[in-house]
Parts: structure tokens; C-alpha cells; sequence
């Protein structure tokens, strides 16, 4: 108030000293004539501006549909991965290592069943007259049997070796960086959607402003054409 | 017979010296491969003799060998030991003048005629079959055998007989053949059926028509056009009765070397067909080049018996192929008359003796304890057919 009270004298003092200077004295834009075909591209461009409006509309509800598909993608994943490393400290390391326990366990019996298997066998071909070499290709086959279950049990003792001593700490390094990289993704896709819906607010907002100018133009040239032909 | 044998080489020698020699040399041979024959025959027989079980039967399921268990059911070693047993009878029926063997006969047909009747082993496996084409080719033989045409054996060799006759033909697929799985639609009647285990049909089928036994007038033509219909230029037959018989390349099954035993039965079942008034292909020429193709690519079979694992020899052969196609050998070797008879005789004693044990047995493939009776029964079996030629 204390500033205003001045202000408001000086402008009635200014109006006193200068009584003369009419409105035509103050700067003024200069009046434009629109010719029709003016008047025709300006409306056409306004046409454009609101077809454009019309399609950024549609891409932000396009865009809503596809964030909201994303973060549910984002945040299954952040949860699926945190869920992966529970079990496996829960019980599938117990249960992968019992697993191997067996499968050695299989692969002693095999060697015990190929090793019956010889057995028996020499035993038919002994017990009934048969042609040599049937015989030795019979058994040097069960023989070769006995190798290979041999080789697969120790296999499955090695794989066993290296699950307790490597496998399992890897396996569980892997998993927790599955769950550090889902997070990370989620944040990044949260971020990534604020900027691309203000982008695109920022967008529509640019055409709401361009439209209504476009609007007022159009408006002022119909009123000098009007005016021109009176 | 010798001397026969050495009249009709003089009488060759008027007019060709140099064929004179070598047939007087090929007789001289039969003489000592029929007298091997004949010692091969007698350690069959007491084998037979000495293994046959109380109830009158041989074999059954027991002594399993490695590869017996997993997947038989009772039923099955019901159905086999019907089936060997039967086997068996066929061959001691061929046995003249020998009180034992007569007597083992005797108890294999009673146990044949009174056994309980064998149903289906299950929804896929229809080994069923083999007892009823062996217990049906026993009895229909038997039956037309002078020995069992009178008395209480005769009447329950009939009555079995026309059962198992029909408990066959309830089995033939609609291809006219018979198998012994059903594990592509296990329907009634199954849908699977073999050019091999038909021929086997066929022989006792024709038997049974022979003795007036009841059966559908179209039996007997769909299971011949089924064994006609598996035959491939070759002179081989596919293994299955299917659609479209195609001749294998390669390694396959159906082509000579893989069909080896199969000529022997379906020749000779077409054949025995031809003679009762049925059109088929087979004539002499045919048992005499499917007895050629036996003998020149025998080897096959050879590096097969024996083998524990059913078709793991070269062209999908098993071991259990060798014998069954030496038995139906001996039928078509006797048929060519001795002249015939001689070019394969020597061949056939020779690749049944060299599978002999020392206790009279053969075996060519592990099979519970079915392996050696069948096995003894189809090698004397065959030697005995093939004998004939040469008998007076």
C-alpha cells in the first residue's frame, strides 16, 4: 500500500504534464488484412494442430496401457527373483545336494548291476553250447558296460565334489544377482515412465497454447474480412 | 536207401561218367550226414525224454535268466509252456519204434488235451496265440496220427482240438494274419499280424480242414492271402502283414537276410496250401531257392543265436529265429525228393548238429527254460522231417 499510493500520483502527474498525447500515440501492432486465401491456411493449420492434439492424446493412453504392463513385468520379476533365492536357501540346496547323494547311489548300484550282469551272462554261455565268438561279443560287451558305469559314478562323486564345494555358493551368488538386477530394472523403468508422460505432457500442453492462438487468429481475421467487405 | 541211391547213379553213369562220380560222392556224404543226423536225433530225444515234467508238459517259467523278468505275466509262461510243449509233440510224433519217446508223447498230448484252457495274457501281450497254433498243430496232427484214433485220448484230442481252433480263429486280425502283441489298439480281435506266426497257422489250419473241424470258410483264404501278400520280389517276407509291403534297404528287417527263417515257414505253409487245393505262389522252384537263400546267407543267423537281446544281430535278427527256421526247412528239403534233397541236406544236419550240447539239448536264445526244449524239439524236429527223403 505504501508503495502503490505513489505510484498512482506519479501517473496522475504524468497525465497532467502530458494532456496531448492521445491513444493513437501509444505503440500499437499494426492492423493485418487477411486475404481469403490467408484466412483458408490459417484454418487449415488449425485443423493440423488439433489432429495433432487429437493423436497425442491417443499416445498418452497408449503409453499409461504400456507402463502399467511394464511395472507389473518390473515388479513380478523384483518378486520372482527374491522368491527364486529364498527357496534356494530354504531347501533347494538341501534338496539339489540329497539329489546327487542319490544319483551316486544309482550309479554304484549300476556298476553292481553290470558287474551281476557279466556274471550271469558268463554263466548262460558256460552252462549251454554256444558259438565262441557270440559269447565273447555277449560278454566283453557286459564287460564294457562295467567301464562306462564305473565312469558315470565317478562323474557323479566329481559333480557332487564341485556342487558342495563351488556349485552351490555360485548358484546362490547368481540368484542374488538376479534379484539386485530385477530392482534396478524397476527403478530404471520407473524413471524411464515419468520422463516419457512428461515429454508428452509438455507436448500436448505446447498444442493446447498453439491451438487457442490459432483460435484468437482466426477469430480476429474472420472479424477484418468482415469488416473489409462491409 | 543207400542202395537205391547208388542204383540210380549207375544208371546216371551210362550216359555221364563225370556226373556218376560226384553223385556216387554226394551219397556217399548223406550216407554219413544222415547217420550224424541220426546221432544228433538221439541225444534230442533223450534230452527231451530226461527234461520233461510230471504233469506231462516241458518247460515253464522257471530258471529266469537275466533279461526274463520286467515284463511277462503268468498267463504267458502258461501260454509258452503250452506252446513248447505242443512243439515238442509234433517232433516226438515223427519218432517211430522207441517205447520212451512214446510214452514222453503220450503224457505231452494228455497234458496238451487237459490243461486249463489259455485266455488272453493281457491287453497287449497275446502270446496266447503261439499256444493256440502249436496246441492246435499237435493235436490236428495227432489226431490223424493211427497211434491216438481210438479210446479216451481220441475224443479229448478232438474236443481240445476244435477249442483251440476256435480260441485261433477268434484271434485273426482283420489283415488275416495272427501276431502275438496288441499294443497299438488292444482290441478283439487284435490288429497285428506276422507273416511267420500265420505260416504256422496256416500248416495246422489246413490239418484241421483235412479233419473236418468247424471253421469259417474264409479263415483259411485271408490268412494265405496274407502270407502272398507279405512275400517281396526277393523271395523274402516282411515281418508284419502290412498295408503296403515294401522291400527294406539297408539294414532293415525286410529283405533275405533278415527274413531268412520266415521263407521256410511261409514257402512251405503256401506250399502244403497249394497242395490242398488253394491258388498260391509257391511251387519246388520256390522251396528249392527259399532253401538256397537259407543256406548262402546262413551266417546271419549264426552271428544271431545266442544273442540275449531280441533283434540285436545284424538285420534285426534274433537268436529264437534259428531253429524255428530249421524246422520248417526240413519239411521243404524232404519235399524236393533225395535228388533235392541232397544239395541241402549235408548243409542242415551240419548247421542244427553244431548247435548240440553234451546234453543232447540246443539252444538259441535265454528264455526262462523254454530255450532248450523248444530249441532241441524244433532241431530233431527238423532232422527227422528231412530223414524222410531218404528213408525207404
Amino acid at each position: 500500500m505504501r508503495l502503490l499510493f505513489p505510484t498512482v500520483l506519479l501517473a496522475a502527474l504524468g497525465l497532467l504534464a502530458f494532456p496531448q498525447i492521445s491513444d493513437a500515440a501509444i505503440p500499437q501492432e499494426p492492423e493485418v488484412e487477411y486475404s481469403e486465401e490467408e484466412y483458408g491456411d490459417a484454418e487449415q493449420e488449425l485443423a493440423d494442430a488439433r489432429l495433432q492434439m487429437e493423436l497425442s492424446h491417443l499416445r498418452m493412453a497408449a503409453m499409461l496401457t504400456d507402463h502399467n504392463y511394464s511395472m507389473i513385468s518390473a515388479e513380478a520379476e523384483v518378486s520372482s527373483s527374491r522368491a527364486a533365492l529364498q527357496a534356494f536357501v530354504d531347501y533347494e540346496a538341501e534338496l539339489e545336494s540329497e539329489m546327487m547323494a542319490l544319483e551316486i547311489e544309482h550309479t554304484r548300484d549300476g556298476v553292481s548291476d553290470a558287474q551281476e550282469e557279466l556274471a550271469q551272462l558268463t554263466s548262460m554261455y558256460e552252462r549251454n553250447d554256444l558259438a565262441d565268438a557270440t559269447a565273447q561279443v555277449v560278454l566283453e560287451r557286459a564287460a564294457r558296460s562295467i567301464e562306462r558305469q564305473k565312469t558315470q559314478l565317478a562323474i557323479s562323486q566329481k559333480t557332487f565334489q564341485a556342487w558342495t564345494a563351488f556349485g552351490k555358493a555360485y548358484q546362490q551368488q547368481e540368484l542374488g544377482h538376479s534379484v539386485s538386477l530385477a530392482q534396478a530394472n524397476l527403478e530404471a523403468t520407473m524413471a524411464n515412465q515419468e520422463l516419457d508422460r512428461a515429454e508428452l505432457e509438455a507436448e500436448i500442453a505446447e498444442l493446447a497454447k498453439t491451438i487457442k492462438e490459432l483460435e484468437a487468429e482466426l477469430s480476429e481475421a474472420a472479424e477484418t474480412i468482415t469488416e473489409t467487405e462491409g | 536207401m543207400i542202395g537205391l541211391l547208388v542204383l540210380a547213379a549207375t544208371c546216371c553213369a551210362a550216359q555221364n561218367p563225370a556226373t556218376e562220380e560226384a553223385h556216387t560222392k554226394v551219397s556217399a556224404a548223406v550216407t554219413e550226414y544222415r547217420a550224424q543226423a541220426d546221432r544228433v536225433i538221439d541225444g534230442g530225444l533223450e534230452y527231451l525224454i530226461a527234461t520233461q515234467s510230471r504233469n506231462g508238459s516241458w518247460s515253464s517259467w522257471q530258471e529266469p535268466m537275466i533279461y526274463d523278468r520286467h515284463w511277462s505275466n503268468p498267463e504267458t509262461h502258461l501260454a509258452w509252456q503250452y506252446a513248447v510243449t505242443g512243439l515238442v509233440c509234433l517232433s516226438l510224433m515223427e519218432v517211430e519204434d522207441h517205447p520212451r519217446a512214446a510214452a514222453a508223447l503220450n503224457g505231452g498230448l494228455d497234458f496238451l488235451t487237459a490243461a486249463p484252457l489259455i485266455k488272453r495274457v493281457s491287453d497287449w501281450d497275446t502270446d496266447n496265440t503261439w499256444a493256440y497254433v502249436y496246441g492246435l498243430a499237435a493235436l490236428a496232427k495227432a489226431a490223424k496220427d493211427p497211434r491216438f484214433n481210438n479210446g479216451m485220448r481220441k475224443v479229448a484230442i478232438e474236443v481240445r482240438g476244435r477249442k483251440l481252433l476256435a480260441q485261433l480263429n477268434s484271434y485273426q486280425s482283420p489283415n488275416g494274419g495272427w501276431g502275438y502283441y496288441d499294443d497299438e489298439a488292444t482290441t478283439s480281435p487284435p490288429q497285428w499280424g506276422t507273416s511267420f506266426m500265420t505260416g504256422v497257422a496256416v500248416l495246422a489250419l489246413l490239418d484241421a480242414k483235412e479233419l473236418g473241424w468247424k471253421m469259417s470258410d474264409k479263415v483259411l483264404p485271408a490268412a494265405i492271402a496274407a502270407i502272398e501278400h507279405c512275400r517281396l520280389p526277393d523271395g523274402s517276407y516282411t515281418y508284419s502283414v502290412r498295408p503296403i509291403p515294401i522291400q527294406d534297404a539297408g539294414i532293415g528287417i525286410d529283405q533275405v537276410r533278415g527274413s531268412l527263417s520266415r521263407i521256410q515257414v511261409c514257402n512251405w505253409a503256401l506250399y502244403q496250401a497249394g497242395k490242398a487245393g488253394f491258388e498260391t505262389s509257391i511251387g519246388m522252384a520256390e522251396l528249392r531257392s527259399g532253401l538256397a537263400l537259407l543256406f548262402q546267407e546262413h551266417h546271419y543267423l549264426d552271428i544271431a543265436r545266442g544273442r540275449p537281446y531280441p533283434h540285436e544281430a545284424y538285420h534285426y535278427n534274433s537268436g529264437y529265429f534259428y531253429f524255428f527256421g530249421h524246422y520248417y526247412a526240413g519239411f521243404a528239403l524232404a519235399e524236393l525228393g533225395s535228388a533235392g534233397a541232397e544239395d541241402f541236406y549235408g548243409a542242415l544236419q551240419h548247421e542244427i548238429g553244431k548247435t548240440q550240447s553234451k546234453d543232447g539239448s540246443m539252444i538259441d536264445f535265454f528264455m526262462n527254460s523254454y530255450g532248450k526244449p523248444y530249441g532241441t524239439a524244433y532241431g530233431i524236429g527238423a532232422l527227422l522231417e528231412a530223414n524222410k527223403v531218404f528213408t525207404p
